[in-house]
């Protein structure tokens, strides 16, 4: 029985379609049969950090319009061959799709995929409400930022006003050596406003840039910290247990060459 | 006939109506109206009426909302329940949530005040963006976001941290009052009074009630 | 294939360059993704031009975008019936 998931924030930047790649490329990585579905129509980006951008052919909104069955829309990975990519127009907006439409189309790709992946947009407006209406879990990716978690608590509000009871948080972008100092929110003031489950803490990486720069997420490389909490929030997934990431903070060095720098 | 047309449930929640599968909504309107214009024991100010969710548009359920307004009930929508997840529902609402920091028995003072038939039981916490306008008063077993709106006729309790705007005597009583856990809301308002936090606000370690005193707003601590 | 060949014993490519040369192609084939109303009158007015020298097979006539890694073209694939004869 596949599972769906979508990946939302309310706030832009905070690293959603970032981490609809990594989880979804995780999961291919882990053997499942993951599809990817952008939904940030007239401003599509899941293709470019998968960096399948020159291979699309038809998208989401040829789709649900009927001009072709899904399979022909979907974009295959290139090493990857049981992960794929469903691409959005780049022409069109959000009010192309409606929920029922999305709903419909997350019925057929049940029956061929493990895992549908759904990389929501930005807001609260409509391309909100169709990326959320197939869901089963929702996961609300923040910063430790106090614009982002004021967001990421809209945005849970609303989950639950459309019934959607499963959401679970992911805090990204976190920077170890400005929460010990104090300026940066921790976890624990996070919890205190947003009371969800965390099913995963990233760090800022600069690792991410550059993965993205090549259309690599950085989940596949080795020494990256954020490589590594993808792989363990993809395990979480998986209903393995794992503890939390210490994270490595600049050694006093590099803190003293900050100081010198000022 | 026209009895069918609109059935009444009472429930410890409030009013529950159902309304008949084929009426159309110019039928239920005219048919709630003569109720309510009846002066029917049913519907005392002050009540609250739940209607369903899904039975009419936004718009008409917004026209209902408005109808009961100006006849001084509360009006809120729920998804229709069955009589068993009813009952099951009373049960829950009476335990507090596990997320109450700790576990304490109502404060006496608050229960002379706070009559059970008139109270809004809010059993989660209220994220931004949400807001809960009521004549009567407020138990939230939950926090406040910021971002959150409670404006009450009566007095408002909070079970937890209270980040967002509370009002309370929003229709004119002075004698309201609002109690949290911990009390860091962006603004109190209690009847036609104003107080703003200060803007460095260190989270408070003990509960605390804020009513009015010689013409203004105080906070002071109190025991749990 | 100079390309490929540079990539191979080249240097390794800088991520940012990469981001940039990406980022080229990704724009022009953005803002040249036609609408297909828009695509329907470039095809008509192509046809009309094209009639004035030479007779065409409307019916088998193609015209698309084509991107590949680093470039994107406008292909139009006309069949010719006939020459035109000079028109005086």
């Amino acid at each position: 029985m596949s599972e769906i998931y979508v990946i939302t924030s309310g706030k832009g930047g905070v690293g959603k379609t970032t981490t609809t790649a990594n989880l979804g490329m995780g999961l291919a990585m882990r053997g499942k049969k993951v599809v990817l579905v952008d939904t940030d129509t007239g401003l599509r980006n899941l293709d470019l950090l998968l960096g399948l951008e020159n291979r699309i052919m038809y998208d989401l909104i040829d789709v649900t319009e009927g001009r072709v069955p899904y399979k022909k829309a979907l974009v295959r990975h290139k090493k990857y061959d049981n992960l794929f990519l469903l691409p959005t127009s780049q022409v069109k907006d959000k009010m192309a799709v409606n929920p029922e439409q999305l709903v419909k189309l997350c019925d057929e790709l049940r029956k061929e995929f493990d895992y549908i992946i759904i990389d929501c947009p930005a807001g609260i407006e409509q391309g909100f409400k169709t990326a959320i209406a197939a869901a089963d879990t929702a996961l609300v990716v923040t910063m430790p930022e106090i614009s982002a978690v004021r967001d990421a608590d809209k945005i849970i509000g609303e989950l639950g006003r459309a019934d959607k009871e499963n959401i679970k948080l992911i805090v990204n972008r976190i920077r170890p050596n400005m929460v010990e100092s104090g300026d940066m929110l921790n976890m624990d003031d996070i919890n205190d406003i947003l009371s969800l489950d965390c099913i995963g803490q990233v760090p800022d990486d600069i690792k991410v840039v550059t993965s993205t720069n090549k259309g690599e997420p950085c989940i596949t490389l080795e020494d990256s910290q954020a490589g590594q909490a993808y792989r363990n929030i993809v395990a979480r997934m998986m209903g393995e247990d794992v503890p939390f990431m210490e994270f490595h903070k600049d050694g006093w060095w590099k803190r003293l060459k900050h100081i010198f720098k000022r | 006939m026209s009895e069918d047309i609109v059935k009444i449930k009472g429930t410890s929640l409030g009013l529950q109506l159902s309304f008949a599968p084929d009426a159309s909504f110019e039928d239920v309107r005219a048919n709630l109206l003569k109720k309510l214009e009846s002066g029917s024991t049913f519907f005392l100010r002050g009540t609250l009426v739940l209607i369903p969710r899904d039975v009419f548009r936004g718009s008409e359920r917004d026209e209902l909302q408005r109808l009961f307004h100006e006849h001084g009930l509360i009006c809120r929508t729920q998804r229709p329940v069955s009589e068993e997840e009813q009952a099951a529902k009373m049960q829950a609402e009476k335990r507090p949530q596990a997320e109450v920091k700790q576990a304490q028995p109502e404060p006496p003072a608050a229960k002379e005040e706070l009559q059970p038939q008139e109270m809004v039981v809010i059993n989660r916490t209220l994220r931004g963006g949400q807001e809960i306008t009521t004549k009567s008063s407020v138990l939230v077993c939950g926090n406040v976001n910021p971002g959150a709106q409670i404006i009450a006729g009566g007095s408002i309790d909070i079970r937890g941290t209270c980040r967002g705007m509370v009002h309370a005597g929003a229709y004119g009583d002075s004698t309201a009052f609002i109690i949290a856990d911990h009390l860091m809301p962006t603004q109190i308002r209690i009847s036609n009074l104003i107080a703003r936090c200060p803007d460095e606000m260190e989270k408070t370690d003990r509960a605390e009630r804020a009513s009015i005193k010689d013409g203004q707003i105080v906070i002071e601590p109190i025991e749990r | 294939m100079l390309d490929a060949l540079m990539k191979i014993f080249g240097k390794k490519e800088q991520s940012g360059k990469i981001a940039h040369d990406r980022l080229k192609v990704v724009l022009i084939h953005d803002r040249a993704n036609i609408s297909p109303e828009v695509m329907d009158n470039l095809k008509n007015d192509i046809i009309k031009v094209i009639s004035n020298y030479m007779e065409i097979n409307q019916k088998d006539m193609e015209i698309s975008l084509a991107n590949d890694d680093d470039s994107v073209a406008l292909v139009a694939n006309i069949p010719v019936n006939n020459m035109k004869h000079d028109k005086g």
